[in-house]
């Protein structure tokens, strides 16, 4: 079996001088750093248990070691957020039996694992998951993207995510297998993004995959007015929808740099991918691409058949060896989220992305929103998406989200929150005039908010939960 | 022109609204590394000051050394106070 980490033992014998690491307080060489990793799966595997090992997952070297360590130990890891509540961490502990990393010292046997991590994701019922990757997804995975992006050892790859979201795998396991640099980005610089850019610029990053909000934060900073990242040739992002606008002026603030639409959950790590061209950005919204590797994607109908038909939504739904196992002790859920999907004669077993997504007349996917996305109101279906796009088309608008508040007549009432560019005087009138232009009544939100900044998740996504409890709450004497 | 002692405590009461469950917050209490200011944290605390002082922070001064802690923050708005107060820029205030 494939490892995780036999291309970067590989990269630490061909040039073990060579930089793998650049952190705050220095650099770490391949040789370094491989060595520090053995002394941490040299005490993993003394306590001879196959536990996986819990880390607090701190945008720090260590992490980074410790990561390496287990995975070395044939142990996997679980990174917990270090940011998240002891109540969750404690589930987290409890939900998947996982142990303290052990002080390094000893020698002992190995516990055999074919799994790599475990991720904890929200579940929409608000219960963390854990989701169980194999090193062979993970070696799928990181194959299909070294084909995409083609990352060499001339290349400094920043690693803009927190180390307990899926990009990590990319960041750090697709950076040290190709022999490149880690930019690793700490947990204070991410809140700046000053700071980012000017981090990107003075350690020459050639490659950063990140939220779109982080690269939109790098379009408020002077970075990229003054002087620019000429060395920057990839931008990937990922997570959620990019809004065109912003995207369109990332385009022109980094000429020449390469743009790539990644999309998929964790659960099965990228489904889609696209290089986004100038014709793309003339769009409204951006398509999510084609199949990504070797993975095989549907778009099915209320009852699993496949739909062909440009223009047709169903559920996005993909067969992927970068597929996950499942979820810890959770077979019902795992069970859940399966479809057995009939092509070509071939009963294919998939993952329900529970997207919705069509096809175009070019065979590319586009996607039509989440199916907890989509809600009712008073009788109609709204895709809130759909008012979200219409809210960032505005000039003066820097972001927008659309949340659903119960209301006891109209099923649902909308809720817009809003922010202006930086600058703009905007009015919530005026926006509401905006939608009444091109939306269908009941698609208008009957409540339009103003904020400086959305409130956002660990990962960098805005964080919808917090805006529906804000939504919840009167901002003024309504009605 | 502010002084500074007036400015600290500007600066204090601003992190106090922002930053929930924070009403002692002093003015060498760690911002960052205790995780008290998060990103939207961060912004809402300059878009009081601004509104305050009626200038804009240049982007410049958006960076981690400027937020450890409200001591730190006071000497940022003194910056942005000083570049405000050079000419070129009319007081773009909404």
């Amino acid at each position: 079996m494939q490892r995780l980490t036999d291309l970067f033992l590989a990269a630490a014998l061909r040039d073990p001088a060579a930089t793998a690491l650049i952190h705050a307080s220095g650099t770490l060489s391949y040789g370094e750093l491989r060595d520090r990793a053995r002394e941490t799966a040299a005490a993993v595997a003394a306590s001879g248990s196959a536990a996986p090992v819990a880390l607090t997952a701190t945008k720090t070297p260590e992490t980074v070691i410790a990561m390496l360590g287990c995975l070395l130990a044939g142990v996997p890891y679980i990174p917990i957020d270090p940011a998240a509540p002891p109540a969750r961490r404690e589930l987290i502990l409890r939900d998947s039996g996982a142990r303290p990393l052990p002080a390094p010292g000893g020698h002992g046997r190995t516990t055999p694992s074919h799994l790599a991590n475990v991720l904890y994701t929200s579940g929409s019922t608000g219960t963390p998951k854990g989701v169980l990757t194999t090193h062979h997804n993970a070696v799928t995975f990181l194959r299909w993207a070294q084909e995409l992006i083609g990352v060499t050892e001339r290349d400094v790859v920043a690693c803009y995510a927190p180390l307990h979201f899926d990009m990590h795998v990319f960041d750090l396991f697709g950076t040290l297998s190709a022999g490149a640099a880690i930019l690793l980005l700490d947990d204070r610089t991410i809140l700046f993004p000053q700071a980012v850019g000017t981090a990107l610029r003075t350690h020459r990053a050639t490659v950063m995959y990140a939220v779109p909000s982080a690269w939109t934060g790098l379009l408020r900073s002077t970075v990229l007015t003054d002087g620019g990242l000429p060395d920057l040739h990839t931008v990937m992002y990922s997570g959620e929808e990019f809004p065109v606008r912003p995207l369109r002026e990332l385009s022109r603030a980094l000429p020449g740099a390469r743009i790539v639409n990644i999309y998929g959950p964790v659960e099965t790590n990228a489904v889609t991918a696209l290089d986004v061209t100038a014709e793309h950005l003339r769009l409204d919204r951006i398509p999510i691409g084609l199949p990504f590797g070797r993975s095989r994607v549907f778009v099915v109908d209320d009852r699993g058949a496949p739909i062909t038909e440009p223009g047709v939504e169903g559920e996005i739904t993909v067969h992927t060896a970068t597929m996950c196992e499942g979820y810890l002790g959770d077979p019902d859920r795992t069970a859940a989220s399966r479809l057995t999907v009939h092509s070509d004669g071939q009963a294919l077993e998939t993952y329900r992305t529970g997207d919705f997504g069509c096809w175009d007349a070019e065979g590319l996917l586009h996607f039509r929103g989440r199916r907890d996305g989509r809600i009712k109101t008073r009788g109609f279906r709204v895709e809130l998406g759909e008012v979200e796009a219409r809210l960032r088309a505005h000039p003066d608008t820097a972001d927008a989200v659309v949340t659903a508040r119960p209301h006891p007549e109209r099923t649902n009432e909308l809720v817009a929150f809003v922010v202006p560019r930086r600058g703009a005087t905007l009015t919530a009138p005026e926006l509401t005039a905006w939608c009444r232009e091109f939306l269908a009544p009941y698609m208008v939100p009957r409540e339009l908010r103003l904020l400086a900044d959305l409130p956002r998740t660990g990962t960098g996504k805005a964080d919808r939960m917090a805006l529906r409890e804000l939504a919840a709450t009167p901002e003024e004497a309504a009605r | 022109m502010t002084r500074p002692p007036e400015q600290l405590d500007a600066v204090l009461a601003v992190l106090r609204a922002t930053v929930p469950g924070a009403p002692d917050l002093a003015p060498d209490t760690e911002l960052l590394s205790s995780g008290l200011l998060d990103s939207l944290g961060i912004v809402a605390a300059v878009g009081a000051l601004e509104e305050a002082y009626r200038i804009e922070f240049p982007p410049e001064l958006l960076v981690p050394d400027h937020f450890v802690d409200a001591c730190a923050l006071s000497a940022a708005l003194s910056y942005a106070l000083a570049a405000a107060a050079r000419p070129a820029g009319p007081e773009a205030a909404r």
